[in-house]
């Protein structure tokens, strides 16, 4: 099974897998890093690398940001070749949803690929 | 050199574009982006002999791509370098007041490298409409790019990868022909120059969430630490003066002071310190004003204004209309 990490800014990665886990229940093997603005960058990376270190059962780990161009987005640049995951930027429920489903019977690349479309086919614009 | 589009053995490669499809992102590279026909032969080739389309980013591009893709990797650039090497009009700079922003050239003893990321499109993940996204790709780079500040070439160059090998992106580099050229320090203005025009400018009111010289500058130095990439001493000399002259502005003209700082507090996230996007800079400020230039702020800017011209857009009104032309078609929607 492929394990999840969620990193983004404050309290949106834990916000995420509470409003997760009220859509399809408790999960295993995914883990949320909040990170404070004024936390310094070595112990962000620190604490990342435990989380993937932890969501971790030998079949591979994708980890989700709140955006490429936020802190998340670019200290995972800085630490995805040591962690060997790979990184979806702009993370959204529908995405984790989807991928939540499908990990047990996934690869790592393919898992990446169908978060990515899925994430971009949820977002829609409705109106009146 | 010249170097000629070969499409011989387009039956070896896997991803073929037809003639109507070759013509058109020719012809889009050629209108939009102004490549000349070797570096348009290169990427089109290119794009016919892995099935993909990659821009480099090694600037703002990194957290914020112009355009949807399907895949990002990092990747250094061998033989080049980044700097403050390109007047700003529109972002970090108004064309009344010009800003100072990043460009890249290639070093000048060929050593080196510029790290960054590439971003790719491909055939793989498609469903027949490959060329029409490379279009939308090429269009999405030019409204941002050169619609508003016109200052960089574009070139095709290798970007070494680790999982990826050499790959060929298409990258914004400062051109010593453009008008908006500054170049390196020295060149035309010193690097005490720069950080004052840097500490002291702003942009186009609502052209970028870092909409002041000092706010980009900051930004970049913390992404690319939090990033891990190599320091680039040239910039963060650059930005610690910056910081410097910051703050002695609040001293020698504290009406500016406070307009620069109101700005960058309107677009800073919550959490973030005054003045600071989302993070502390990494930077010492204490150990680079010790080689501050002793002079003020305000007569370091007058200097560059003065050196460098920048209180002349360079840009004629045959430009801007010719800009406006460009801009209002890259606007429009792509029917394919």
């Amino acid at each position: 099974m492929i394990g999840l990490v969620v990193v983004g800014l404050d309290v949106l990665p834990e916000a995420m897998l509470i409003a997760l886990q009220c859509m399809i229940g408790k999960q295993d093997k995914v883990v949320a890093v909040p990170l404070a603005p004024s936390e310094e960058a070595d112990g962000q990376r620190q604490a990342i690398l435990k989380a993937v270190e932890l969501a971790d059962d030998g079949d591979g780990v994708l980890v989700f940001v709140d955006s490429m161009a936020s802190p998340a987005g670019y200290l995972m640049l800085s630490i995805m070749e040591q962690a060997d995951v790979d990184v979806i930027g702009g993370v959204n429920l529908p995405m984790l949803c989807k991928v939540i489903e499908l990990r047990h019977e996934s690869s790592v690349e393919d898992l990446a690929k169908l978060a990515r479309d899925e994430g971009r086919k949820a977002i829609t614009w409705r109106t009146p | 050199m010249k170097i000629e589009a070969d499409f011989s053995g387009a039956a070896d490669k896997p991803f073929e574009l037809t003639e109507e499809e070759r013509a058109m992102i020719d012809g889009a590279l050629s209108r939009y982006l102004h490549m000349d026909e070797a570096d348009r032969a290169v990427l089109i080739n290119d794009i016919e002999l892995t099935g993909g389309f990659r821009q480099f980013g090694y600037g703002s591009l990194i957290g914020d791509p112009s355009s949807e893709n399907d895949k990002e990797y990092g990747g250094v650039a061998p033989g080049w370098e980044k700097g403050a090497f390109c007047k700003d009009r529109h972002y970090r700079g108004t064309p009344e007041s010009l800003g100072v922003t990043m460009g890249a050239l290639p070093t000048e003893d060929g050593t080196g490298g510029l790290p960054g990321v590439i971003q790719e499109i491909n055939a793989g993940s498609d469903d027949g409409n490959f060329a029409n996204r490379v279009l939308k790709n090429i269009k999405d780079f030019a409204l941002r790019e050169t619609s508003l500040n016109p200052i960089y070439e574009y070139k095709v160059i290798d970007v070494e990868t680790t999982r990826h090998g050499t790959v060929k992106g298409l990258v914004c580099a400062a051109d010593p022909k453009n008008p908006l050229y500054l170049g390196r320090d020295g060149e035309t203005l010193t690097i005490e120059e720069k950080a004052a025009i840097i500490a002291t400018s702003k942009g186009v009111p609502g052209a970028s969430p870092r909409n002041t010289g000092m706010a980009y500058w900051r930004d970049h130095v913390k992404c690319c630490e939090l990033g891990g990439f190599e320091p680039d001493e040239n910039i963060q000399k650059l930005v610690g003066l910056a910081e410097v002259y910051r703050a002695q502005l609040e001293h020698d003209d504290p009406k500016l002071f406070a307009e620069l700082v109101a700005i960058e507090a309107k677009n800073a996230p919550a959490g973030a310190k005054e003045g600071v996007t989302y993070a502390d800079p990494v930077y010492d400020v204490a150990m680079v004003s010790a080689s501050a230039d002793p002079r003020r702020v305000l007569d370091l800017r007058n200097g560059a204004i003065s050196s460098a011209d920048l209180l002349t857009d360079p840009l004629s009104s045959a430009d801007i209309r010719q800009i406006n032309v460009l801009k209002t078609e890259l606007e429009a929607p792509t029917m394919h």
